[in-house]
């Protein structure tokens, strides 16, 4: 079994730049009416808020049929048809489709490095033989079904094309469920939980839009590049790249059960980085990212130019920043990186999947009705909604990889654990999905965090924190505290076989001095604990609150999640040093050349 | 694609393209030589000597992938990217910081780790390639330099020089260039697109085939090449393929695949219809035929005839790959610990290492052979150096030459422009026979030996390898052919080639990507081993619903 670590991570520049992988989204979108909009409509503002309109409204039209759905629903048919009256019969089969519709384009100090658009196509096959008690999944944990065996299949509504890659999957995954089913049979096993849930059939099928995602590449690309360019100005940034991520994904699930589902999200990621190098040769990268459904709704040029002049500032400020020294003590989570906080120690460990697996640490498997977390702090998860008062939230869906629909799940009230992130795969007491199972797609879905919200009864102003802070310092004989202003993502580890230890990796870190001198911006730290430790150490939450969005890499792939969270005071963090990536030399001997010129 | 033709009387060796440096120089090239220069000239440090070499290598690529299965297409991208591969050379030709091996010294690839690159930019953007180059330039110099300044420390703790120890040495070379002109892309995406939707539409005829796909594939590779020497080149190729894939549950219960790979010139058009569809019968019927063979089970060893395109399968494999000279050291490292370099060849120049009757002959520059296009020629390797038209490698069985690049390991190598590969490789024989002759000399032997049957190898496996064959098993006593699958040769190496027992005078060119091959069409070798495959592949049975395919099988509503 691979070892559970999850981390919090983007892949906006996955295609030519890996390294350029961990971003933070936290702005929120901006308007201007004094330069265009970053988007591809040109329009004035008041068409804009017209178009806007109509789109939520178009959004929630409901296609009485769609074509894809419908070859799928045929052979689906076809296949139970026979399948369900054979030796071995099959009680339940599904068919999935993920369309990913995707643009790349990456622009680094005013140059156009990558810019891609593929497509593609991938199908799902899932044939249970037995029945919902005992079938042949049994023993078969969710976590080892790793070869999900997607195939590719046509980009066009072809059926012939289609509906015979069903067939041919439908075969081989059906002789490997009989292979299965024998084995899950032979075994003794007083297990009385089930194998699969019961859920209610789903049929919602949106208007499936075509989307071209190629109508105004170049004047992206030209976009992109004046902004990249703006990191010239300084000679010692190595690295300064504007990316655009645009992913138009489409979900497709027909089962036997009569769920009929197919909905569509777009994302669109903007991301700036910039990478300097400080005094000992070592690079120094900072990130800011930007989520949207629309790709109108990105911030327009004039704010991201600015938000890169920000970015070069603390860059410069970072070369000369002192490196901190291991700390443990009192320190401040800015919401952000409260966000990855919870979503690391806390979220990981309320998927029900994790739970059920007996490698798992299962830190909280039995603990519900029991307080974990201080009492004036909930926390739940909602992929239902795409917005959190003006901020988009990125782990927002309808219906999960199992086809059930997405439901709000509370799972601390009052700091009383209540509930686990379920799938259709039943855990003890829990015999319903949540409609938490989800996938990258290729894998087999298991229970993922989607929107995690945690919210707090009693709330401190930014500035009542800031004082607590202090507070607790002079009580633990502290000559500062900490204030994590900024995080690139986190992960943790949550088997039995290595320590359960997290890691958040902080990219803006202050001292907050005890007596009064001004805040030192400092570098070079991590963020380390173990989760039930840093619980009890929460001590008060912040009356404002910021989300995290970012891509969460585990067991069945990386999938879009979001993280809310007030400012955080802990009593008690520990950092250690962070891992330094050296150019084993100084700056580069020549200068950059023809520093400042875009391009000819 | 294989093209079967005669031996010519004598070689014809057609002169390439080649241009003098007139003409204009492009974004790309202006880059590289603004960045050379200022390099050349200013890149220093007091930590590390000078550079007295750098070479800036840009592929600019050109890429359109298309593939469909019944109709429907399934990708298509069209994709340009280019990549960089820069050379940093601190020292001097004599002895440098890629003159040692030793532990951890990956002296090939000197790019360093955890560094902030910049990858090659798109377009006519003269500023963004010369930073690609500049980032890179500097982070190879440093750890070029940090090389050779721990070489020449540690020679000096030892009181030794370089002379005193086993080293590499750089090839002076002449100062050359080349310029081709850059290709276009010969096919459009829709033009591909259209062309195998309609191909794929053929396979719906074979409603039981599991998968079944056609893909095109059209590159434009232009390399742009300039030197510190002042060697620079412009050379622009094309690649362009079409695959027909099929694949099924043979009666065995296993998935049986089987490919067909339609290379295309780049004057060729794409095929018709007419020409799709016997290839796709072709294949469909060589994969039925393969399923009703039964499965060879035998352990053999005995003659072997090796006909038609396994004769260049076996050269390349067992021959030609080893007419390299060794890029390694021959002795331990002076850091001790790795010692890749076997010295076999080197040592063996003027002694026979092959049959007296086969000669192995590189035309590199050749570009067709009696109308069939050779698709390995090439007018400069990848360093920079301009191959002769004509390299004899083995005259008559004795081995005249290896290929040879710039880095040196012996006194005796020269750089000969076959650093890249051998491009057009003619293994000619002094006396020829015919086919049909060598079938019964193969009988002749296997009387002669007692068996029951000899063996003909007449083709490679669906990816081109000589494993899991289909074998033809000629019986003795009646000269009855018959044709096994799964077999795998399991004893056979360049000596066998020392004893060859009869060879074809019929050439046939055969073209494996970059390499071209004009070989003899038939090879009768004694003493090699086959034996079965084992297979372990799990077992599957045929589907119980009905191929979509086969409208009848839709059950009514």
């Amino acid at each position: 079994m691979m070892p559970c670590i999850t981390q919090l991570l983007i892949n906006v520049a996955m295609s030519s730049q890996p390294s350029t992988n961990s971003v933070i989204s936290t702005k929120k979108p901006k308007k201007s009416l004094n330069s265009k909009p970053f988007p591809q409509k040109q329009i004035d503002l008041r068409l804009a808020c017209l178009l806007v309109g109509i789109f939520a409204f178009l959004s929630t039209v409901r296609a009485q049929s769609n074509p894809l759905i419908d070859i799928l629903s045929k052979e689906l048919d076809r296949e139970f048809e026979v399948l369900s009256k054979a030796d071995d019969p099959v009680y339940y089969m599904d068919y999935q489709v993920m369309d990913v519709n995707q643009q790349i384009i990456h622009t680094n100090l005013g140059s156009l490095v990558n810019s891609t658009h593929s497509r593609r196509r991938t199908a799902n096959v899932n044939i249970r033989i037995g029945d919902y008690q005992r079938d042949n999944t049994h023993n078969v944990n969710e976590f080892n079904q790793q070869q999900f065996n997607a195939m590719p299949i046509a980009l066009e509504t072809n059926e012939q094309a289609i509906s015979h890659m069903f067939w041919t999957m439908t075969n081989i995954k059906y002789q490997a469920a009989v292979e299965e089913y024998r084995q899950a049979t032979a075994r003794e096993d007083k297990t009385t939980t089930a194998d699969f849930t019961k859920e209610k059939p789903e049929v919602y099928i949106e208007e499936i839009e075509e989307k071209d995602l190629t109508r105004d590449t170049d004047e992206i690309e030209a976009r992109l590049k004046r902004l990249s360019a703006l990191f010239l100005q300084n000679e010692n940034i190595i690295i300064g790249e504007v990316s655009l991520n645009r992913e138009v994904k489409t979900k497709y699930f027909v089962s036997t059960e009569g769920s009929k589902v197919a909905h569509q999200i777009e994302y669109n990621f903007l991301s700036i980085s910039g990478n300097i190098l400080d005094s000992e040769g070592a690079f120094i990268p900072l990130y800011q990212t930007y989520f949207a459904y629309d790709l109108d709704e990105l911030p327009d040029e004039e704010s991201l130019k600015a938000d890169i002049n920000r970015l070069i500032e603390t860059l410069v400020a970072l070369q000369s920043a002192p490196l901190a020294e291991p700390y443990s003590g009192p320190a401040i989570l800015h919401p952000r990186a409260a966000g990855v906080f919870f979503h690391e120690i806390f979220g990981h460990r309320i998927e029900g999947s994790r739970l059920s697996s007996e490698y798992d640490s299962q830190t909280f498997k039995e603990k519900v009705g029991e307080s974990v977390l201080p009492k004036s702090i909930s926390v739940y998860m909602d992929p239902t909604i795409k917005e959190l008062g003006d901020q988009a939230l990125l782990g927002h869906y309808l219906f999960d990889d199992e086809g059930v629909r997405a439901q709000k799940v509370n799972v601390v009230e009052g700091g009383i654990l209540k509930n686990f992130l379920m799938t259709r795969k039943p855990l003890d007491s829990f015999v319903s999905s949540n409609g938490h199972a989800r996938t990258e797609g290729g894998m087999a879905p298991v229970s993922r965090q989607s929107n995690l919200i945690v919210e707090a009864d009693r709330q401190l102003s930014e500035d009542d924190l800031r004082k607590q802070l202090i507070k607790e310092c002079k009580k633990q004989g502290k000559k500062y505290g900490y204030y994590f202003v900024d995080v690139e993502g986190g992960f943790t580890n949550t088997n039995r076989f290595s320590p359960n230890a997290f890691n958040i990796m902080p990219t803006v870190v202050y001292k907050v001095y005890v007596d009064g001198r001004p805040d030192e911006l400092v570098r070079g730290v991590d963020l380390i604990g173990t989760p039930l430790s840093m619980f009890a150490e929460i001590k008060a939450a912040s009356d404002h609150r910021a989300t995290f969005n970012g891509y969460c890499g585990a067991e069945s792939g990386n999938v879009p999640v979001s993280a809310t969270a007030p400012g955080l005071l802990v009593r008690r963090i520990e950092t250690q040093k962070k891992m330094r990536e050296t150019n084993e030399d100084e700056a580069p001997i020549l200068s950059r050349p023809l520093s400042g010129k875009a391009n000819d | 694609m294989i093209k079967k033709l005669t031996l010519s009387a004598s070689l014809v060796v057609l002169l390439g393209f080649t241009t003098s440096g007139q003409d204009m120089l492009s974004t790309i090239e202006r880059a590289m030589m603004d960045e050379m220069e200022r390099n050349m000239t200013q890149l220093r440090s007091d930590k590390y000597s000078d550079p007295f070499f750098i070479r800036y290598r840009i592929i600019d690529q050109q890429n359109i992938t298309v593939s469909a299965s019944l109709g429907a297409l399934h990708n298509s991208s069209e994709e340009p990217f280019r990549t960089k591969d820069i050379r940093v050379m601190v020292g001097d030709y004599e002895f440098n910081d890629e003159s040692l091996d030793g532990d951890g010294m990956e002296l090939d690839g000197k790019y360093p780790y955890g560094y902030a690159d910049f990858t090659m930019p798109l377009g006519d953007d003269y500023y963004g390639i010369r930073r690609s180059l500049w980032i890179t330039t500097d982070a190879i110099y440093k750890i070029a330099g940090q090389y050779y300044k721990d070489f020449l420390n540690d020679l000096e703790k030892d009181g030794k020089t370089y002379e005193d120890i086993d080293h590499k040495r750089f090839a002076k070379v002449p100062v050359v260039e080349y310029m081709e002109p850059v290709l276009k892309q010969p096919f459009s995406r829709k033009k591909l697109e259209d062309f195998v939707r309609e191909a794929s539409t053929l396979f719906v005829e074979y409603p039981d085939l599991l998968i079944s796909s056609v893909r095109a594939n059209s590159n434009v590779s232009t390399e742009y090449f300039l030197n510190s020497e002042g060697t620079r080149y412009r050379t622009s190729t094309l690649f362009a393929n079409i695959d027909f894939t099929v694949s099924m549950i043979n009666s065995e219960g296993e998935m049986s695949y089987e490919t067909h790979n339609h290379e295309l010139a780049p004057e060729d058009s794409l095929p018709s219809m007419e020409e799709v569809q016997k290839i796709v019968t072709g294949l469909v019927g060589k994969m039925l035929a393969k399923d009703s063979a039964e499965r060879f089970v035998d352990s053999y060893y005995g003659p072997v005839l090796f006909e038609d395109e396994t004769v260049s399968r076996l050269f390349s494999s067992y021959l030609i790959n080893q007419l390299y000279a060794s890029t390694q050291l021959e002795s331990e490292g002076y850091y001790g610990g790795y010692n890749g370099g076997s010295h076999a060849m080197d040592d063996r120049i003027g002694q026979r290492v092959i049959s007296k009757e086969l000669s192995v002959t590189l035309l590199p520059t050749l570009t067709e052979w009696g109308g069939a296009a050779l698709s390995g020629s090439y007018r400069i390797d990848s360093e920079g150096v301009m191959p002769a038209d004509t390299l004899v490698l083995i005259e008559n069985g004795i081995l005249k030459n290896l290929m040879t690049s710039r880095t040196l390991t012996k006194e005796t190598q020269v750089a000969n422009g076959t650093g890249s590969g051998p491009g057009v490789a003619l293994i000619s024989t002094s006396e020829g026979s015919t086919k049909e002759a060598l079938r019964q000399r193969l009988l002749e032997l296997a009387r002669k030996y007692d068996q029951e049957y000899a063996i003909i190898i007449r083709e490679a496996n669906e990816y081109g390898g000589l494993y899991d064959l289909s074998v033809v098993k000629v019986h003795v006593e009646t000269g009855e052919e018959e044709v096994l699958r799964g077999a795998n040769i399991t004893d056979l190496g360049i000596n066998n080639l020392k004893r060859i027992l009869g060879i074809s005078s019929s050439l046939m060119v055969e073209n494996h990507g970059r390499t071209s091959y004009i070989t003899p069409d038939a090879l009768l070798l004694e003493d090699v081993g086959l034996s079965g495959r084992y297979n372990p592949q799990p077992k599957m049975k045929e589907a119980l619903v009905k191929s979509p395919l086969v409208k009848s099988s839709i059950p009514e509503k």
